[in-house]
């Protein structure tokens, strides 16, 4: 055949612990304190300055009954100290249950096995019985396991809450959302994520380029000039307590109605360097194809068939392994991504934004719609008083004189502080939004989700920012609100709540920018 | 996405769907509202409190009784890792109820609010709950080297004018000399008017 497929590009990707594998997910923190502690261990756990720590034994006396908020810090201490201490203490009458950690009380999950989490906390326990709910989000539907913890059990300041036999999980990626009640509703919460090592012992999963959220869907096929473009992800994972060498070269195939039905393509890659699976980890790969126009699989993308990629590796005692997973072209709209001055997203918080996208783009991936992304900015010295939008006015302000231009035909959508009327966090346009930048519908708005987080790093909170800008371009693409559980289009929609309906994929697909390749 | 058909829009999509062992779907164990009645009123205020457009059909309302636990979220912090909103909009929703205690503890918030979002939210706060006592945080707020805070406050004072009314709020910055009235005077001039051709981005 004279225009074949090929690989145009493979790279490692990075690996955390299988007992700890999201970047999203939440850092071990024990706040100490504030009465109880000593002065070094609370120079240890906040980084104050010595100076500081030394004023701070005659400060502890002078206000050890008062609450975090009414202790005049600043007026004491330089602004760094200040809120270092206020984030990372515990104080009198304190009602709040902070989860500590989370984690396998294993070090690790293995597949279709009973397994534990450990739930440490620390704070009030005077107001137990405390309850523990996780939400588990994984291959298949999402479900819950909570657990009430007594007053004499909560004294350990940590609980194991058992997953069972009805509730084994298959290898690859879970995320765990912990919430923790006090009984005067006190609540905090903490994100897990670990990657189920498979028992059988040694597994290779393919996924969507950017998973970010777990679940089974299927990989996007793009246009990248005139060729169709998929990329994916392979995952190695191995359940042996022995590392693993692998052969870097491995062979794909591309079938029409699965694994044993038409061969469409097929050829080899190879990853470079050398591949280690380590003892109960996982090694991880990704690889981009790229099919010309006239090769076998480009006509079936173009025909707007789906096909199952197969990839076979081979270990170096040349057993093989392989994984399988669905490609296809997708709807698809843009999304002109603009940051309302740059002098406003600090440090991690341009990355935390990126994630935050990437999220959104899992939710409507989920449901075979994918977006481009134009990244964007207001100058700093022209933002005007749109880095605080707090009147309705305002984002309609911000649409009429900063939406456009028209070079492409992507929704605009805002990231600033939004806070509209003291209740909404988010705006759009209109349902659906029109179809130019002129006007003062053209965009949406969303709120950044900044906070500092306990070690003093502006962030913007990932999985809540990617699921409020997955709602306002819904609105944008014409869906209203709706009351069914768990759907992106609650009016209150919170990061569990991100599932599509059919009928809204209907009613969004033939919005006048949605298109496909 | 449930109940998609194989086929829509033209797609031809006849791949086998993935399969799970032992099916998609495992069995949830939840600790009735009879066991923890906490957790319901918590999920009732933290439904109120996450609001994403001006087009809602709110049924449920906050309540006096709600207050204390209001006030519990505006004070959670960082460390306990719950989605911002909630305690930003906890501390907006006590403005709608200033009771001296409540002032206070935005006064406190204002002025030592655990981060410069907190505190930024609380001054808001202030000008959303339209109290004359007000005036001297947010009025001090406004020359502040922080630009979220500066802005926070400037918006804070130009709600409580529009609440007060601009001459009250004069006599009040009259009245007391440790306030910049020019900082008023500034908000008071007029603004040149917006270019509406600003559409180079990068």
């Amino acid at each position: 055949m004279k225009n074949k497929t090929s690989i145009n590009q493979t790279k490692i990707v990075d690996q955390l612990s299988a007992g700890r594998y999201s970047a999203l997910d939440t850092p071990a923190f024990k706040p100490l304190s504030f009465v109880n502690s000593s002065i070094q261990q609370i120079v240890k756990l906040t980084g104050i300055n010595e100076n500081t720590a030394a004023a701070l034994s005659e400060f502890r006396k002078k206000y050890k009954d008062n609450q975090p908020h009414e202790i005049p810090f600043s007026l004491f201490f330089d602004e760094e100290n200040s809120q270092r201490l206020k984030r990372c203490l515990l104080y009198q009458n304190d009602q709040r249950t902070i989860i500590t950690n989370v984690e396998p009380t294993d070090k690790r999950i293995m597949s279709d096995n009973k397994f534990s989490l450990r739930v440490s906390f620390t704070g009030d326990i005077a107001n137990a019985p405390l309850l523990v709910s996780i939400r588990v989000s994984w291959k298949g539907s999402p479900f819950i396991v909570e657990k009430l913890i007594t007053k004499q059990s909560a004294k350990k300041e940590y609980a194991d809450i058992l997953f069972d036999k009805q509730q084994t999980l298959p290898v690859g990626p879970a995320v765990f959302h912990v919430t923790l009640y006090n009984s005067a509703g006190g609540q905090s919460s903490f994100r897990l994520t670990c990657y189920i090592l498979p028992s059988n012992p040694f597994s290779l999963d393919l996924s969507p380029n950017s998973n970010f959220v777990t679940g089974t869907f299927s990989a996007r096929v793009v246009k990248q000039g005139a060729n169709f473009g998929v990329a994916i992800n392979a995952t190695l994972s191995n359940g042996n307590s022995f590392a693993v060498n692998m052969n870097t070269s491995f062979q794909w195939k591309f079938w029409d109605g699965g694994v044993g039905g038409s061969l469409i393509e097929s050829g080899t890659g190879n990853f470079g360097g050398t591949i280690r699976v380590p003892a109960f980890g996982t090694w991880g790969g990704w690889m981009n194809f790229s099919s010309p126009p006239g090769s076998g699989i480009f006509n079936k993308f173009n025909g707007k068939e789906d096909l199952t990629i197969e990839i076979i590796m081979t270990k170096s005692d040349g057993t093989a392994v392989t994984g399988t997973i669905t490609a296809r072209t997708m709807f698809r709209f843009g999304v002109n991504l603009t940051q309302v001055s740059p002098r406003d997203f600090v440090g991690q918080q341009n990355n935390d934004l990126q994630d935050a996208i990437a999220v959104t783009r899992s939710i409507y991936e989920r449901t075979d719609v994918s977006f481009n992304i134009d990244n964007r900015f207001i100058p700093d010295d022209r933002v005007g008083g749109f880095e605080v939008i707090d009147t309705f006015n305002e984002p309609r302000d911000l649409w009429e004189q900063w939406s456009g231009p028209d070079t492409n035909n992507n929704i605009d959508a805002f990231i600033t502080h939004v806070w509209i009327d003291g209740q909404y966090d988010g705006m759009d346009g209109d349902i659906p939004g029109p179809t130019s930048h002129w006007g003062r519908s053209s965009g949406i708005v969303a709120d950044k989700a900044a906070f500092t987080d306990p070690g003093g790093n502006p962030r913007l909170h990932v999985e809540y920012l990617g699921m409020l800008i997955g709602h306002e371009l819904g609105h944008y693409l014409g869906l209203a609100h709706v009351s069914t559980a768990n759907n992106l289009m609650l009016e209150s929609s919170d990061t569990n709540d991100t599932t599509i309906t059919y009928d809204q994929y209907k009613t969004l697909i033939r919005h006048g920018w949605v298109t496909i390749d | 996405m449930s109940n998609k058909p194989r086929s829509e829009g033209g797609f031809i999509l006849n791949e086998p769907q993935p399969k799970i062992k032992n099916g998609s779907t495992r069995k949830s164990v939840k600790v009735s509202a009879k066991q923890f009645p906490a957790r319901a009123q918590r999920e009732k205020i933290n439904r109120l409190l996450i609001m994403h457009d001006l087009h809602t059909d709110v049924t449920e309302r906050f309540t006096g009784k709600d207050i204390d636990l209001l006030k519990q979220i505006a004070l959670e912090g960082s460390i306990s890792n719950n989605i911002p909103a909630f305690r930003y909009n906890a501390i907006q929703k006590l403005a709608a109820f200033p009771t001296a205690a409540i002032l206070n503890t935005l006064h406190h918030l204002a002025n030592f609010g655990e981060d410069h979002f907190v505190r930024s939210k609380a001054l808001l706060a202030l000008g959303v709950s339209g109290i004359e006592l007000s005036i001297p945080v947010i009025a001090r707020s406004i020359d502040s080297d922080n630009i979220l805070i500066s802005n926070a406050a400037q918006k804070a004072l130009i709600r409580l004018i529009n609440n007060l009314g601009v001459e009250r709020v004069r006599q009040y910055f009259k009245s007391d000399s440790s306030l910049n009235y020019q900082v008023l005077e500034r908000m008071m001039e007029p603004k040149p008017a917006r270019s509406l051709q600003l559409t180079s981005v990068s």
